[in-house]
């Protein structure tokens, strides 16, 4: 005699109760789509991840610095965006980002300068600021920062620090280095973009 | 005693067994043993996170970490769902284990591997590979215990007394076969010496199967046995049918053969090939759905037409893990999706994934499976049943306060990371803010930890009490059952609509197979499943590790980088000794905000070449190193080695001072170098060479190639130390090496 089958394992019953349209459907759509993202994403022109960010980066930065344009690290744009709040605020968020972890979190000074008082090592004049982020200082014990950083970012960021002079965070580093100069007056002019590209400046930053 | 249908047949067929509950009783002692020591562990680690300085230097948490997960995944939550999936396979098998002495081999085995990778991490053993981080020697009795139960289950199955193959037995044999290839497949190693293993794959590869080979085996060891249990538990427990059977078909398979693909969802946006994480986020998104089965299946089998549910704590254990269980499924679905990705990937999210699947799902229905088992086990009822429902409130507590704020420090964490504003400047540009506003939420993770350990104290009361309150003697059951004979009746062919109507032969069969009847078929065949599961598996393997592993050789072949110096060499196995990847990533990966805040440029393949083992690691504690060379001068690094603290008052990085103490052996740099050597990184004769010089030649100031190699980088960092006024005289310190190496993360040279 040939045994009949039932499902009824342990006492636990199966009931093959019918599998819900909608939630068949819907799944059956997903499946369906994976092959059309695989070739989207991965066949022909180049969507992938780097190229996206590639553009978002770009779009951002120039965005960002839509009003101003290319700068160039000179004296005269570290002058005018240091009296600028809106660009100097933008230059304390890259500063405590790329910086604060040596100069301290208000530029007080740490194993790198006090940046809030008035006395110098490797700057006569606020162009050198943005030299010494370029090109670090004392055999990089100051690192170099022109593969790191856009040059316009290193504007603000030096205009940040310009700005901060004789500002004497409290809980400061003694000062090192020696007086210099007061920052002269900003200049009438704004340094845009076309005036940047007349003048030759002996400054070679990267702008990618 | 069971009832089946089957009893009615002939009588002279009938055989005799015993189920082997003794078994089930060890498991269950272990896991209440393991599972108090996890969730201690995962206490103390919490503390020791928010005082970094409190312990000796050379257990700073950094060193600590790799033993709460590991305890968890491989201690508690492999001990407990074994005992319910013993209990169980026997009685949906009508038969004993194959072999008994077989599972005792993979009790005893599987306690002692577990002890041995202990002890073998206490003693800093390890390849650093988070949540695996065993030595090869260990790997491999991991394997030999695993494939022990492998063989016992598929035997078993094969010479089982019921025909047809239950729900929860293949959830069952998808763990016990998968487990053990993604474990061997994940941990390949080449033994050097001792304890010592190095990794047979490097950089992306390494990375890959790292992450890919933690996140699988979490699938398949953890969650797979958990469903299985809730197929068998909570039906025996409610009285209720399985209803859709049907879509367990779709879950169990969906789960079974796309898990080991979505499990590369985690490794989004880092330089592996990208289309293979593209497969992992489609593999999640349409595994989605059928894991949500679990869900309602489970859901559908708890809420009885009695008010059941609010009076038996066994059923509030099995409505716990079914809430855990969709949390998980919810998780699942969203960080598969790319570009959501972004904020979970390398946070707290990652953890809070674990212990969600550990105490959350495969805890809560394994509780409730061992309450529903005491009476049989023990032929007395429960010791105490209060205490019982006081456990139910107590590890509900105590896993929610684990559990939820981990998911909520981990999207903390990516939010904050990557928070940018219009202009795409970073919101919380210093990296500490983020780690001041998780701090609250380690805490309640810390005080969940400990709840979880207080209900893990109640069950190891209410269980011992029921032990000793057993009866001294009783009769073990036996059961008759007919053995299984090729002689049975196919099922007939299931009802169609088409038929009779003028569609073609095609048509009908179609319509036949849409209602998956032919997986009745497949039920009767245990050689269907394993076939199934272990082609797929190794498919898989095959699909994944493969490229990266090829792309890997091919970027080196191209050689972008240098080769470690021999200093950077030392300096990185110091990197891997401290266990620094504990708390640093070192993937910086395309996303606007995260370059912005960690480097010039997102990390690519080729940075990571000659890394044995890749120290991409899973969370941002601290910020990540990928592009770290250059950023800080030496001397900085050489304070925050020895007083975090004193630079940043809220860091949670403990002191490495003792580092500023130790020196390194040029010994075991040569050691170091050799091994790179072998492995096929190129290095000059003249730097692996021998030490031949006698004492004269070193009166006379000879130095060999390699520790003038070592000088010369080192007498570098030591000046840019001095020069920023550092201390001189460091120049054999092991922080030296470290710093040289921190130096060069992320540099292109």
């Amino acid at each position: 005699m040939a045994e009949k089958q039932d499902y009824i394992s342990d006492g636990i019953e199966e009931l093959e109760a019918p599998i819900p349209g909608w939630w068949k459907n819907t799944w059956l759509l997903l499946i369906a789509a994976c092959p059309v993202y695989m070739m989207f994403y991965h066949i022909g022109p180049d969507r992938g991840m780097e190229a996206e960010y590639d553009a978002a980066a770009t779009r951002i930065s120039l965005a960002k610095y839509a009003e101003i344009g290319d700068l160039e690290a000179n004296e005269a744009a570290i002058l005018t965006y240091m009296n600028k709040p809106n660009w100097v605020k933008l230059g304390k968020s890259i500063f405590k980002s790329k910086c604060a972890n040596c100069h301290g979190r208000n530029a007080e000074g740490n194993v790198g300068p006090n940046l809030t008082d008035e006395k110098y090592k490797n700057i006569k004049v606020a162009a050198d600021i943005a030299k010494v982020i370029l090109k670090g200082a004392n055999n990089n014990a100051m690192p170099a920062w022109e593969d790191k950083l856009q040059t316009n970012d290193v504007v603000m960021v030096s205009a940040y620090v310009a700005s901060l002079r004789g500002t004497n965070a409290s809980g400061g580093k003694a000062a090192e280095g020696f007086d210099i100069e007061p920052w002269p007056a900003p200049p009438a002019e704004l340094p845009n973009a076309e005036a940047g590209e007349t003048s030759s400046s002996a400054n070679e930053g990267t702008s990618e | 005693m069971t009832l089946d249908s089957e009893q009615s047949t002939s009588v002279e067929n009938d055989e005799i067994y015993r189920y082997d509950d003794g078994i089930v009783r060890c498991f269950i002692w272990a896991a209440t043993f393991w599972g108090l020591l996890a969730s201690l562990a995962i206490a103390a680690s919490g503390y020791i996170l928010l005082h970094p300085n409190l312990v000796v230097p050379e257990y700073t948490f950094a060193k600590l970490s790799v033993f709460p997960l590991t305890l968890a995944v491989y201690g508690f939550a492999a001990n407990a769902l074994m005992a319910g999936v013993y209990f169980s396979a026997q009685r949906l098998c009508h038969s004993e284990m194959w072999s008994k002495g077989l599972s005792y081999v993979h009790f005893l085995g599987w306690q002692f591997v577990n002890v041995w990778a202990l002890v073998t991490l206490a003693y800093g053993h390890t390849d650093s590979r988070p949540g695996q981080p065993f030595v090869l020697a260990v790997n491999l009795g991991i394997v030999a215990i695993l494939a022990c139960f492998t063989l016992n289950l598929l035997m078993t199955v094969s010479k089982r007394r019921q025909r047809h193959m239950y729900i929860s037995l293949w959830f069952y044999l998808s763990s016990a076969i998968v487990v053990p290839i993604l474990q061997l497949v994940s941990n390949l190693a080449i033994p050097v010496q001792g304890y010592e293993s190095i990794s047979l794959f490097s950089g992306m590869a390494d990375g890959f199967v790292q992450s890919w080979g933690r996140h699988g085996i979490e699938f398949y060891m953890v969650l797979m046995p958990a469903m299985g249990l809730m197929y068998y538990f909570v039906p025996k427990a409610s009285g209720q049918a399985v209803v859709h059977y049907r879509m367990a078909i779709l879950q169990f398979w969906s789960m079974s053969l796309l898990g080991v693909f979505a499990t590369t969802r985690w490794l989004h946006y880092t330089a592996i090939p990208e289309w293979i994480t593209s497969l992992g986020m489609l593999a999640g998104l349409v595994m989605f759905l059928p894991m949500w089965v679990g869900v309602s299946a489970g859901w559908a089998m708890l809420r009885g037409p009695n008010k059941e549910l609010t009076r038996s704590p066994i059923l509030q254990f099995f409505l716990l893990g079914i809430v855990f269980y969709a949390v998980l499924c919810l998780d699942t679905g969203v960080s598969s999706i790319k570009s959501l990705s972004g904020w979970s990937v390398f946070t707290d999210w990652d953890l809070a994934h674990s212990y969600c699947m550990v105490f959350g799902v495969a805890g809560m229905f394994s509780l409730g499976a061992v309450f529903w088992m005491v009476p049989q086990l023990f032929h007395r009822p429960l010791f105490n049943r209060n205490l019982l429902r006081l456990q139910v409130v107590v590890a509900a507590v105590g896993v929610v306060l684990l559990v939820a704020p981990t998911y909520f420090a981990g999207y903390l964490q990516g939010s904050m990371g990557r928070s940018t504003d219009s202009s795409g400047t970073l919101n919380y540009p210093e990296f500490i803010d983020i780690v001041v506003a998780v701090k609250p939420f380690w805490w309640a993770t810390m005080i969940g930890a400990v709840v979880v350990a207080l209900s893990m104290v109640l069950l190891a009361v209410n269980y011992s009490a029921s032990w000793a309150m057993r009866d001294r003697r009783y009769s073990v059951r036996t059961t008759l059952a007919p053995k299984l004979t090729s002689n049975f009746e196919a099922d007939e062919a299931p009802h169609s609509d088409l038929e009779g109507k003028p569609v073609l032969g095609f048509g009908i069969k179609l319509d036949r197979w849409k209602s998956l009847a032919f997986h009745r078929g497949w039920e009767r065949s245990p050689q269907t499943f394993a076939w199934l599961i272990t082609a797929s598996t190794l498919f898989a393997c095959v699909l994944l590790v493969l490229p990266t592993w090829a792309v890997g050789q091919w970027s080196s072949e191209e050689a972008v980088a240098d080769p470690y110096t021999p200093l950077e060499l030392v300096g990185r196995a110091i990197y891997v000794r401290e266990g620094c990847a504990s708390c640093h990533t070192q993937t910086v990966r395309p996303l606007l905000g995260e370059v912005d805040r960690y480097g010039g440029e997102y990390t690519n393949a080729s940075q990571f070449q000659y890394d044995r083992p890749t120290q991409w690691s899973t969370r941002r504690i601290g910020p990540d190193l990928g592009r770290e060379g250059g950023r800080q001068n030496a001397f900085w690094h050489l304070q925050h080695m020895q007083d975090p603290q004193a630079l940043n008052e809220a860091s949670v990085m403990p002191k490495f001072d003792h580092l500023v103490e130790a020196e390194f052996s040029v010994g075991w740099v040569r050691e170091l170098l050799r091994q790179e050597a072998e492995l096929g990184v190129s290095y000059s004769e003249e730097l692996l060479a021998d030490d031949t010089l006698s004492e004269e030649d070193r009166l006379y100031g000879e130095v060999t190639e390699l520790e003038a190699a070592l000088q010369k980088q080192a007498e570098e960092i030591a000046m840019d130390m001095v020069v920023s006024g550092g201390p001189a005289g460091i120049l054999d310190k092991e922080v030296v090496a470290l710093i040289a190496y921190l130096q060069r993360l992320g540099v292109a040279n």
